[in-house]
């Protein structure tokens, strides 16, 4: 008649087989965070933040030691804060710019640090930044004239 | 002659003949239709999922199909995610070649996968398998008068045949869903490495860094969705059953069609809402 033993084993192989495939898409592929690294926050305010969106990677010498938590408009400047890895520390001259992954890529925070004795605590702000660079604007510079453009260093 | 004819019925009276009044007719009869259809429906999901706060249900039924929708459905759902896994990886490969791009491809596969296909392809597989079983197994049932004697027996049928099902199906998709897109993509980089010289780690590392959680979650909610329209009009559509054998066959074709539908056009709003 019907076989119960070998339906219960089917059900509770598939559960777990599905389960393991659900764990592996999540955690490996979607980055799922199980345990998230321990990191402490730093803002940083700037004039323009071009494409960057929320959980853009912040990034040092290229490598990815944190991601963007918010962007707020506070007194007509973008307010970003920035979760950083605990492990990395920074100095209080980081610069902090918006650099974009290749032409077509996103944008990412781009921190340079300087070299003060002191480091940045959590919740402290990055007091140099620079804007997004806005590629229409720069083709326009270059195509339409040199109106603003600083004067000829003078060669002794 | 002419009126006795006419007397017979009153759409036997030149039945090729389409008037004005008989598609306003026809159109606002299958409105009401529907309406009621869905109106059926919900009241018959609400008396089922209100069950288990009553009494406990029977935990063999669910078992048991959990096996047969969950694990029966394993092989139909590899076979299906490898080789649309394999086709996307071709077809991708072929138009991102042109830009030099072709390891995007990886992500290509994996986000369409995630996304979209893995929770409609499933959905629409375990439809055609395990949705048209159920409508043909209770629809039989109800041909043959055996839910009215389990109602006579003091077993509700609610209980005891729909809500395993609507439990089991819904607890499933999801997964399957995930087998779908993992089955997917390791074809997919299978493809792409072997035979059309990708590099791998390249693959694997544009596809953990194009998929995102939220992605994944997306789609599990929509197969999880999926799961219970498939559970529902296919109990639904069985239980409601008339007329023999071929009644059985009319729901059982009747089920797939619109579950499919619904599969899409739920595809459409859940992406519209949630992404």
């Amino acid at each position: 008649m019907f076989d119960y033993k070998k339906a219960e084993i089917a059900a509770g192989a598939f559960l777990l087989l599905g389960l393991a495939a659900l764990a592996y898409l999540s955690v490996s592929i979607g980055g799922l965070e199980i345990r998230p690294h321990a990191s402490y926050h730093l803002l940083a305010r700037f004039s323009n933040v071009g494409d960057l969106k929320l959980r853009a990677p912040v990034k040092v010498a290229g490598v990815t030691i944190g991601s963007v938590e918010a962007i707020k408009l506070v007194d007509y400047f973008a307010e970003v804060e920035l979760a950083v890895d605990r492990r990395v520390r920074l100095p209080t001259d980081t610069i902090a710019s918006i650099a974009t992954a290749g032409l077509l890529g996103e944008s990412h925070v781009s921190l340079s640090p300087g070299a003060a004795d002191q480091n940045l605590a959590a919740g402290e702000r990055i007091t140099h930044t620079e804007p997004a660079l806005n590629i229409a604007d720069l083709l326009s510079r270059y195509a339409f004239g040199n109106a603003n453009q600083a004067p000829p260093k003078e060669h002794p | 002659m002419q009126s006795a004819l006419g007397a017979m019925s009153d759409t036997a009276a030149a039945p090729t003949e389409i008037t004005a009044a008989r598609l306003l007719g026809a159109v606002g009869r299958s409105v009401f239709r529907l309406l009621g259809h869905a109106g059926r429906l919900a009241i018959f999901m609400g008396a089922t999922v209100t069950r288990p706060i009553h009494r406990r249900f029977g935990g063999w039924e669910l078992v048991s199909q959990l096996s047969f929708v969950g694990a029966g459905s394993i092989a139909v759902v590899t076979l299906s995610a490898v080789f649309t896994g394999l086709v996307l990886v071709l077809q991708g490969y072929g138009a991102l070649v042109r830009f030099g791009s072709e390891n995007l491809v990886g992500s290509l596969v994996a986000l369409s996968l995630t996304r979209e296909l893995a929770p409609v392809l499933t959905a629409l597989m375990v439809t055609a398998r395990a949705g048209s079983a159920m409508t043909a197994t209770i629809g039989n049932m109800a041909v043959t008068e055996q839910i009215d004697a389990l109602d006579a027996l003091a077993v509700d049928p609610l209980k005891y045949l729909v809500l395993p099902r609507l439990l089991a199906t819904a607890v499933a998709l999801p997964l399957l869903a995930a087998l779908f897109s993992v089955a997917g993509i390791a074809a997919g980089y299978l493809l792409g490495v072997n035979v059309l010289g990708l590099d791998g780690l390249a693959f694997m590392s544009h596809v953990r860094s194009s998929v995102e959680w939220k992605d994944v979650w997306v789609g599990l909610c929509k197969a999880l969705v999926f799961g219970v329209v498939i559970a529902a009009i296919a109990t639904f559509r069985g239980v409601q059953t008339r007329g023999g054998a071929r009644g059985v066959g009319h729901a059982t074709s009747r089920t797939v069609v619109e579950t499919a539908v619904l599969i899409l056009c739920g595809d459409y709003v859940m992406t519209a809402l949630l992404f």
